[in-house]
């Protein structure tokens, strides 16, 4: 990830709790509020939260920023017994905590509690600048206390995204914005649809323009599986800082993208690069390549063989690139360590090779809002007859033109000298991701006996091929028939034969023999089986209390042909009525036919849409009892 | 909840000896098996090859395989160690005032381990390393910068031979779960660090060098405090990775007490005279014992077995000492200063009890007066002994658990809500059951056992591999043996299954004995008891509901022995039965006040409830709904699928010997065991009693270790299912089976009465240990069972 900054903001903003302007206030901020329907559930709850923040113009050994100042005031109370207060404000080189307080409501008494400053461990970054300040407070006696903290963002450039929902649900928050005339800013408002928030803009009479967004009714965030990233889902306000001027002299920040280009490119300017150490390397790998592309596979496939992705996002580094000697000597560096480094190998091939920055899926902006939050990733444009590859030296086991899920369609900033390029990287349809089975099955006594051949492609197939080298030796076996099984236990998996683990370009091809029990039963004349091996979207249904949409990790469309020969004396007597969803976003198939001696069985599944909108869910959950239905009927064979 | 009985079984035997385990660490020397040792029983000599300063004796060098080459039996493996050296050294400090004393460990380890494939190198990819205490509080005084590379030297090792020196300047403090691996046996999980190792491949060797040191301070005025013990080496030789070769270096300065040995064909110890200074330099003030190992295989994955009873191991525990004369407490079998102790004798168990027995009279509860109230004189001895059992319990374990027992901290009460309250230390059980039985003028032993996941008692050598327990007299019957108490358990329940079958030293100290100049002690074994002894009953009720879609059930579920035991923690809240348990067995239990009080609280109650009222009443709340969840969870080892977990209720608690069944009851409703199969259904009958274990490839194969069950065991599940209106079902007698073997038996009884299908499953495990060429008998029952768990029948539509 190019930025752990702008998470750690993202996440130090979402955290806010607060209220200033109403300390002061004769009425009780809690009234009428307690009770509330809405906020059955919770333990502890916000009345009232107000968020300030205030800027200036500072000058850091002649370089001239601005800073934020933000300020937090609010009432907080227990809902339930025996519960605490905690409160995580998240810091980092840019953003420190200035004070922080708890005090009883009413009182200027300050309550004590202890704080603790610690790292924040990320299992996908080795090292970062991210930390968090934590204090808590039981309430016992007391149930009611004012929380106030300040903290300041050394510059504004840090400062992108403010959210509104924090861990506890807040009846009522306004986010103040005090802009001076000096400052230029605009707001840009995201997933406000659903909300009760309004924005409201009157003269400063410090001078400027006070702005102030009005929520209402905030519920608490909640952890739920496969919800999509917070910036897709909850209410936010980006801040597109433009300029700022100083002593009349007007001061660039990020007016447009050509700002944050440049800002990036001043960034990358010393990353201190020697090609030079690629040369025998570059030279060994393409010796004996015939054509451009496969000159440029060898490296790009080089770099994602032999570098591992180990993140250091500490300070400037969260954004400038490891020289490219230091990625090749250690064999491990983040996405940029391994952008530069493909960058520089290509150019050492002879290929015109640029960084390129790029936000993933998380992201719902692109850079017609230049700022900070607009990216989180870098990767590496080769140009060849004019066509752009993208190259992420960060995925495994994928081919050149290839891209994965979190690319595929995003915006691109790629570099050109002063200027830069915008495009966009490739979009692919579902059935770039694909497993294609075939099963045949007879009938051995009580159980089924047959064959299965599987082709992996797209996601699937780097996956399990990442999964299959990353298990070690002696498990590897057991770990591919676990796959092919799909974790059935009554499934036996014999001879599986593989195809090459190193083809990136075709289908990863499992083939194996194999024997499943205990889907016969026998009852006089009557036979009765079941031929689905894996039952796939059983049990799928969606939690009607579920509050966010539904991700999937990628789309796809999986085909499974499975036949199965009758037995000698008996003919079919009954197969199962066909299921067919022909929904937008989804297309499910399950169908027997009776062709001969043979039972056909074809099953296909395909998701178009990543996201499974809870506007949705109805009818998908319809759609997954009919397929439930279907794989809790039977065939039914009976003797001649 | 056979799997999950098991799995809490095993769970509870571990946390029963969390001290036990804790404390074991090293190894010890004199391996019985080696030929000058094996007859030597003398602490105070060592007759062993020794090898003086002088030799300059590297014993280390002769074997190494330089050249990174492996076996081809290990090539499969994900690494393998080519050779490790771990050496704790043990140092005085001469620091000596206020009454203290201190003692250092130094800890040193080398060691070159080979990559084989990716996931090895993804392993070792992020290093962590420890950083001495010492080291650690000079850096937070400021008084150091930077790591030590005096302490750790990591080298990457290339195929082409090239040695790649790590730079460790950039590690980083851990925040995060240290892999255990990397964890040193001194320094827990504290003060790491992490390195990112650059340049790393599938075939090179990591080749490094940590060491580390840990402070100790005894305190003289004391006696708890005047020694301590170093965390003890209880381990196999083999481990997670296998290992070309090994050496353990123990170096010991004069004045600390040592326990050490090897066991089953580890290799035995040579005594070299000499050692290393604190700073590293040869010194001939030092001893150090050195084993040598090679050629070891990894340790295999399999179910039912016990390593440490098989597999070549090593004891080692260092004891530092404040003073010459000062006495240690029972947790410990200590040898004299500078003296190797290789092994316990019989006597020497008993005279420690004796000893401690005697530090802790006072300390022991009196049973007298009670005895004197109860009028137990008359009683049968049976009831005698149990109801002692029960006075003591009472005076520790309610003792223990009754203050404050539903205010806000009874969130940790159950153990954060997987244990029973408190037990008592298995020694003050037995000395207080002693002396209630000497009070009570009966006869009795007091059994030093050590459980059979430690081994064989000719083996003991540590303090922590012993539990006390009792055994009583009874001439008209079966003796009677009493097992620590943990928790509301009766008398007739252990809650550690390894102490069945176990050997032990047995002894009598009561006070007739007590005038004799020497106590015997003998040789026993343990009594395995009968299969029926621990036995889980569940009944169930069954019905359809009108779509023939979920299953409603009523189960209920009778619990003794061991199964009671577990189960115990999770479904009694104590503050309910504490009543009747004073009743029982408090002698100032006043029933007719208790009554009086309880019916005045709740009419008080009635009329106006203070906020302590509403508070004991919100967190007993909190406790009968956290109760349910647990069990809800329980419940997912049985099914897979179920739809909702609607009660539980505590019908018996069993905390009474009179009456000593555990009984509760749940109703839930299940899904997904009914298929459509044209105008029939198939129903998975099998699924509906409960899942049963499928073993894996791997325990499917010839084992390499012997068999040890956890104890021997009756599991029995019966289900009563009334079928749907208008069908029936014609065929059962695929159902019915019976299974008999020396190990495991396994039936299956199934019939049809009128409309109710009646199913009952009965599993039992008679044996607790065999050879492993017995494996295929249990693999027989186990895929039997497991085959009838995916058993179905055909409910068939009436014609």
């Amino acid at each position: 990830m190019i930025s752990s900054k702008t998470t750690c903001l993202t996440l130090f903003l979402a955290a806010c709790l607060s209220t200033f302007a109403w300390s002061q206030k004769t009425t009780n901020p809690f009234d009428g509020f307690k009770n509330a329907a809405w906020l059955k559930d919770a333990e502890v709850a916000v009345a009232k939260t107000s968020e300030i923040y205030t800027f200036d113009i500072e000058n850091t050994e002649g370089v001239l920023r601005v800073a934020a100042t933000k300020t937090v005031d609010e009432w907080v109370y227990a809902a339930k017994p025996n519960v605490t207060f905690f409160n995580r404000i998240h810091i980092n080189d840019e953003v420190s905590v200035a004070e922080t307080k708890l005090k009883i409501r009413g009182s200027n008494r300050l309550l004590k509690s202890d704080i603790t400053t610690h790292d924040v461990a990320d299992e996908d970054i080795f090292y970062s600048d991210a930390r968090a300040v934590d204090y808590s407070l039981a309430f016992s006696s007391l149930n009611e206390i004012n929380h106030l903290y300040t903290t300041k963002v050394r510059d504004v450039r840090y400062l992108s995204l403010i959210f509104f929902p924090s861990v506890y649900p807040i009846a009522e928050k306004e986010i103040i914005f005090d802009i001076p005339d000096w400052l230029t800013v605009d707001f840009k408002e995201y997933n406000f649809d659903s909300f009760n928030i309004t924005k409201t803009i009157t003269p400063n009479p410090k001078g400027g323009q006070r702005v102030v967004f009005l929520a209402r009714q905030i519920a608490a965030y909640k952890q739920e599986k496969k919800a999509p990233n917070a910036k897709r889902i909850f209410p936010h306000i980006m801040l597109l800082f433009k300029s700022f001027k100083d002593k009349e002299k007007k001061q660039q920040i990020f007016e447009n993208v050509g700002d944050l280009y440049a800002w990036y490119l001043g960034i990358c300017k010393n990353i201190g690069n020697t090609p030079t150490s690629l040369k025998d390397q570059v030279t060994q790998l393409t010796a004996d390549k015939k054509t451009d592309t496969e000159k440029i596979e060898a490296v790009f496939y080089w770099v994602q063989d032999n570098v591992r992705y180990i993140a250091f996002e500490n300070g400037i580094m969260g954004f400038r690139p490891d020289a490219c000697q230091n990625v090749y000597k250690n064999l491990y560096g983040d996405c940029k360590g391994m952008a530069n480094l493909l960058k520089q190998m290509l150019i050492v091939a002879g290929f015109d090779a640029r960084l390129t920055w790029i936000g993933t899926n998380d992201i719902p902006y692109d850079y017609a809002t230049p700022c900070l939050a607009v990216d989180n990733h870098m990767i590496c444009t080769v140009v060849l007859n004019n066509k752009k590859y993208f190259l992420d030296g960060t995925e495994d086991y994928i081919a050149l033109d290839d891209y994965a899920t979190r690319i595929q369609g995003r915006q691109v900033l790629i570099e050109d000298g002063k200027n830069y390029l915008l495009d966009k990287v490739p979009n692919f349809s579902a059935d770039r991701n694909q497993i294609v089975q075939k099963i045949d099955w007879t009938l051995a006594t009580t159980h089924l006996n047959g064959t299965v051949k599987a082709d992996y492609i797209g996601e699937t197939k780097t996956r399990i091929l990442y999964a299959y080298n990353h298990v070690p030796n002696d498990k590897r076996n057991d770990a591919l028939k676990e796959f092919v099984g799909s974790g059935n236990k009554n499934l036996t998996i014999k001879d599986v034969q593989i195809s090459s683990t190193d083809d990136r370009k075709n289908a990863f091809k499992v083939t194996a023999n194999v024997d499943l029990n205990h889907v016969v039963s026998v009852s006089g004349k009557e036979m009765y089986l079941s031929l689905d091996l894996d039952k796939e979207f059983d049990d799928y249904s969606m939690d009607s209390t579920r509050r966010y949409d539904w991700e999937f990790m990628y789309t796809f469309d999986n085909k499974t042909l499975t036949t199965f020969i009758l037995p000698e004396g008996y003919k079919v007597d009954y197969l199962p009525e066909p299921i067919l969803v022909a929904a937008p976003f989804f297309k499910a198939e399950l169908k027997y036919e009776q062709k001969d001696n043979t039972i056909i069985y074809t099953k296909r599944f395909a998701m178009f849409d990543l996201i499974l909108k809870k506007k949705h869910f109805v009818e998908w959950n319809k759609h997954m009892k009919a397929i439930h239905a279907f794989y809790k009927d039977q065939i039914v064979l009976v003797k001649k | 909840m056979e799997n999950f009985l098991t799995r809490h079984s095993i769970h509870f035997h571990l946390k029963n000896n969390k001290m036990r385990h804790f404390l074991l660490l090293l190894l010890s020397l004199a391996c019985s098996t080696h030929p000058l040792l094996a007859q030597k029983r003398d602490d105070t000599k060592v007759p062993v090859k020794e090898t003086a300063a002088a030799s300059n004796k590297t014993a280390s060098a002769a074997t190494v395989p330089q050249n990174g080459d492996i076996p081809d039996k290990w090539k499969n493996e994900s690494a393998v160690i080519l050779d490790q050296t771990l050496t704790y050294a043990y140092y005085n400090s001469s620091a000596f005032f206020s009454g203290q004393v201190s003692n250092v460990v130094k800890e040193t380890i080398s060691r070159r381990i080979k990559l084989l494939d990716k996931a090895a190198v993804k392993d070792f990819s992020e290093f962590y390393f420890y950083e001495s205490e010492s080291d650690a509080r000079k850096r937070e005084r400021g008084e150091k910068k930077g790591i030590d590379e005096s302490r750790v030297k990591i080298v990457v090792v290339k195929s082409t031979g090239e040695r790649v020196k790590v730079n460790i300047s950039d590690a980083i403090e851990v925040k995060d779960d240290v892999p255990r691996f990397y964890r040193s046996y001194y320094m827990g999980d504290k003060k790491y660090k992490k390195i990112a190792i650059p340049n790393l491949n599938v075939g090179d060797v990591m080749d490094y060098q940590l060491s580390v040191d840990y402070e100790v301070s005894l305190n003289l005025s004391r006696r708890s405090t005047s020694y301590h013990a170093f965390p003890a080496f209880n381990n196999t030789l083999s481990t997670k990775y296998a290992v070309m070769r090994q050496e353990y270096n123990f170096m010991l300065e004069s004045g600390f007490c040592l326990n050490m040995n090897t066991y089953n064909g580890a290799p035995g110890y040579e005594l070299l005279r000499y050692g290393y200074d604190f700073k590293g330099k040869k010194t001939d003030k030092m001893r150090t014992f050195q084993i040598i190992d090679t050629d070891r295989d990894k340790l295999p994955e399999e179910m039912m077995s016990l390593p440490l009873t098989q597999y070549p191991s090593m004891k080692f525990q260092v004891v530092a000492k404040a003073k010459d004369d000062n006495d240690t407490e029972g947790s410990i079998f200590i040898g004299n200063k500078d003296a190797i102790k290789r092994t316990v004798e019989p006597e020497e168990v008993a005279e420690r009890f004796i000893e401690d027995f005697n530090a802790s009279y006072r300390a022991i509860p009196l049973g007298l007066f009670w005895m004197k109230k109860k009028k137990i004189q008359n009683w049968r001895i049976e009831e005698k002994a149990k109801a002692i059992y029960g006075y003591i319990k009472n005076q520790y374990v309610n003792a223990l658990a009754r203050p404050n027992a539903m205010i806000p901290e009874t969130r940790t009460l159950l153990y954060k809500y997987e244990r029973a309250p408190y037990g008592i230390k298995d020694f003050y059980f037995a000395v207080s059951m002693s002396r209630c039985l000497d009070d009570a003028d009966m006869d009795y032993e007091i059994i030093a056992v050590m459980p059979r996941s430690t081994g064989k008692i000719k083996d003991l050598l540590l303090g922590a591999e012993i539990t006390w327990i009792v055994k009583v007299a009874n001439p008209t019957g079966q003796p009677i043996y009493l097992y620590p108490m943990t928790g509301y358990q009766t008398s007739d329940v252990n809650a550690d299954p390894y102490l069945y079958g176990a050997e032990g030293y047995s002894f009598v100290p009561s006070k007739k004995m007590r005038g004799k100049n020497k106590i015997v002690a003998t040789k026993v074994n343990i009594p395995v008891p009968d299969p029926s002894v621990s036995t889980l009953k569940t009944k169930m009720v069954a019905a359809f509901d009108d779509q023939l879609e979920k299953l409603t059930m009523e189960r209920t579920t009778s619990a003794t022995g061991i199964f009671k035991a577990n189960y115990t923690g999770y479904t009694i809240l104590s503050y309910d039965f504490l009543d009747t348990y004073e009743k029982e067995y408090d002698d100032t239990y006043d029933e007719v006040a208790t009554v009086r009080y309880v019916k005045r609280e709740a009419e008080r109650k009635k009329k106006s409830k203070s906020k302590e009222d509403i508070k004991e009443e919100e967190d007993f709340k909190f406790l009968v709904d956290k109760r349910k969840e647990l069990m809800q969870n329980e419940l997912k080892d049985d099914y897979d699928d179920v739809d909702t977990y609607d009660s539980f209720r505590l019908i018996k608690p069993g905390i009474i010997d009179r009456d000593s069944a555990l009984i509760f009851n749940e109703q839930f409703k299940l899904n997904n065991l009914i298929s459509k199969a044209g105008r029939n259904y198939t129903l998975e009958i099998g699924k509906i009693l409960s899942k049963q274990p499928k073993l894996d490839e791997d325990n499917l194969k010839p084992r390499q270790m012997d068999i040890h069950v956890n104890y021997p065991k009756t599991i029995v599940y019966e289900v009563e299912l009334t079928l749907p209106t208008g069908y029936t079902i014609e065929d059962l007698k695929d159902l019915n089976t019976n299974l008999d073997n020396d190990m495991m038996r396994f039936k299956v009884e199934a019939q049809l009465v009128g409309d109710k299908l009646l199913v009952k499953t009965t599993k039992v495990y008679k044996k607790i240990t065999a050879p492993k060429a017995e494996w295929p008998k249990m693999v027989d029952v186990f895929t039997t069972a497991y085959d009838f768990s995916q058993k179905k029948v055909v409910l068939k539509k009436k014609q």
